[in-house]
């Protein structure tokens, strides 16, 4: 493997460029304009496409990190972007009028990935806004019957974004080795071995 | 908590042939004359009974200055030895006794775990009697925060002492601290406790698991407890087992995952932050449309995650 994706994906506004930018090697590449869809964020500029950003990791093989468009209209383009990635890290902003609805938004759109234990979500400006708190989130999470990391960060704090992505590792790898312990199958295999004739 | 040298001075001893002993004794009683003000008192005394026994470091007998050895016994019952060369230099003397001070006078090492292993106790109990009260946490005697029992939050009454739960549970160490019921918890606005439970938790693994860990046949998450991020890195592991409610304390012990204090602290940490299920019964798989991709990861992914994590510089214990 040469290149490694990694996607942020999230509302606007949630902090996605900032979060790029904190471990990108390069300047992040993105696709900022005006914002005219004030229904979804107050903020001046979004992102219209994707943000970009790289890291070259010390074997020489190059970490991409995308950031995905933020407003409900892209929400088709989400699991699209997932393909392929290493892992997804959720960024949301409990400043938003209802940012456990933002959350369910996000889970529908990566399930695929959630089930393989590849998503983190990350909340954040849980300082100034501590309502819904974490154990609101991780409730909203249980309901579903899904088990995924939701930590607090502030995504202008690099030591956050490498934490968050610690724990998305962990995840990772804790999931390979459930999957390694259930013969290594992923969903599809186990429900073509059960349907099979014995 | 008293500091212990508030009850007696520091008792040094001299163990060294006679013609050296003399000599170190008059330099000990110069330096220990000059350091009348400061804050570690010393006094000479026995061998037998002594803090700090000073010999010789090898065999320097025939050596003009020979270097000696400290043989410190901490307060805490844990030795330490110190080599102190130069001895007749200027302040080489006044340097050691102040390093041999602090190691006598070091915290003792299960200070902090039976700190907070009482500190729980006592939420605990008082969080069963009074569901909805406020509490008041003093440390020094000092009014520091407010606790709410109906939903476990901390209002601070002093920034700098709640600052994080360390600086909170390291000043309660030093000082002292009371929790007390002083009205009803009318809903106080506050931050949660939960951050100094688990940390509590986390510490109280070295005096072993609380006590409803010991009895219970199982325990499961529910869900992914948000305070284990960035700590131990067996973490992940215990975790993973904990989702489906097969394991319990001893089988987690069993599988050796961690050493037992790590396990014993995140078990409690769990616990006191209310991050287990109440019941056992086995969750309700989700019923999804969407099939997962392969959860297996590549070589190649494993390959990628550790060279990230090293050109990130994330290291772990």
């Amino acid at each position: 493997m040469s290149e490694i994706k990694l996607l942020f994906a999230g509302p606007m506004g949630a902090g996605k460029t900032t979060a790029i930018r904190a471990i990108s090697q390069i300047e992040p590449i993105h696709t900022e304009v005006a914002n005219t869809d004030f229904s979804e964020s107050g903020k001046a500029e979004t992102t219209v496409a994707l943000d970009y950003g790289e890291l070259v990791l010390d074997n020489g093989h190059t970490l991409r990190l995308y950031g995905s468009p933020g407003q409900r209209r892209f929400e088709f383009m989400w699991p699209l972007l997932a393909e392929g990635a290493l892992g997804v890290v959720v960024l949301l902003d409990n400043s938003r009028p209802d940012p456990l609805d933002d959350l369910q938004v996000f889970l529908d759109a990566f399930a695929r990935q959630i089930g393989a234990g590849r998503v983190v979500v990350a909340v954040g400006r849980l300082d100034t806004h501590p309502q819904p708190g974490l154990d609101d989130y991780v409730e909203a999470i249980a309901a579903r019957g899904e088990f995924l990391p939701v930590l607090d960060v502030d995504v202008r704090r690099r030591a956050d974004v490498t934490g968050l992505l610690d724990v998305l590792f962990d995840q990772i790898e804790a999931q390979a080795t459930d999957a390694a312990a259930d013969g290594g199958e992923d969903e599809w295999m186990q429900l073509v071995r059960r349907a099979r004739p014995q | 908590m008293m500091n212990p040298q508030d009850t007696a001075p520091f008792c040094i001893a001299v163990a060294l042939p006679p013609h050296l002993k003399s000599l170190v004794e008059r330099l000990l009683q110069g330096v220990l004359r000059e350091q009348a003000d400061a804050d570690a008192r010393w006094c000479l005394g026995d061998a037998g009974s002594a803090d700090v026994v000073l010999r010789l470091h090898g065999d320097g007998t025939q050596a003009i200055s020979p270097n000696l050895l400290a043989d410190v016994r901490g307060r805490d019952g844990r030795r330490h030895s110190l080599t102190i060369e130069g001895v007749w230099r200027s302040g080489a003397m006044t340097a050691a006794l102040t390093r041999i001070a602090s190691l006598i006078g070091s915290e003792p090492a299960t200070a902090k775990p039976l700190l907070a292993l009482q500190w729980l106790q006592r939420w605990s109990e008082l969080r069963r009697q009074f569901p909805a009260a406020q509490l008041a946490l003093q440390v020094g005697g000092r009014l520091v925060a407010l606790l709410g029992t109906r939903q476990a939050t901390l209002q601070t009454m002093d920034r700098e002492l709640t600052a994080t739960p360390d600086t909170l549970i390291a000043a309660m160490a030093r000082d002292g601290w009371t929790l007390t019921p002083v009205g009803s918890d009318a809903a106080a606005p506050g931050a949660s406790l939960k951050p100094l439970l688990w940390q509590l938790g986390l510490l109280a693994g070295s005096l072993g698991a609380l006590p409803a860990l010991q009895s219970a046949a199982a325990l499961r998450l529910k869900g992914w407890p948000y305070l284990a991020a960035g700590g131990h890195r067996s973490f992940a592991e215990l975790i993973r087992h904990l989702r489906s409610g097969d394991n319990n304390r001893a089988s987690l012990l069993a599988l050796q995952l961690a050493p037992r204090n790590v396990v014993d602290g995140f078990l409690n940490a769990c616990a006191v932050c209310e991050f287990f299920h109440d019941d056992t019964a086995a969750p309700e798989p989700r019923a999804s449309a969407t099939p997962a991709i392969s959860a297996a990861a590549q070589p190649a992914d494993h390959a990628a995650i550790a060279a990230i994590r090293r050109t990130l510089g994330l290291v772990r214990p």
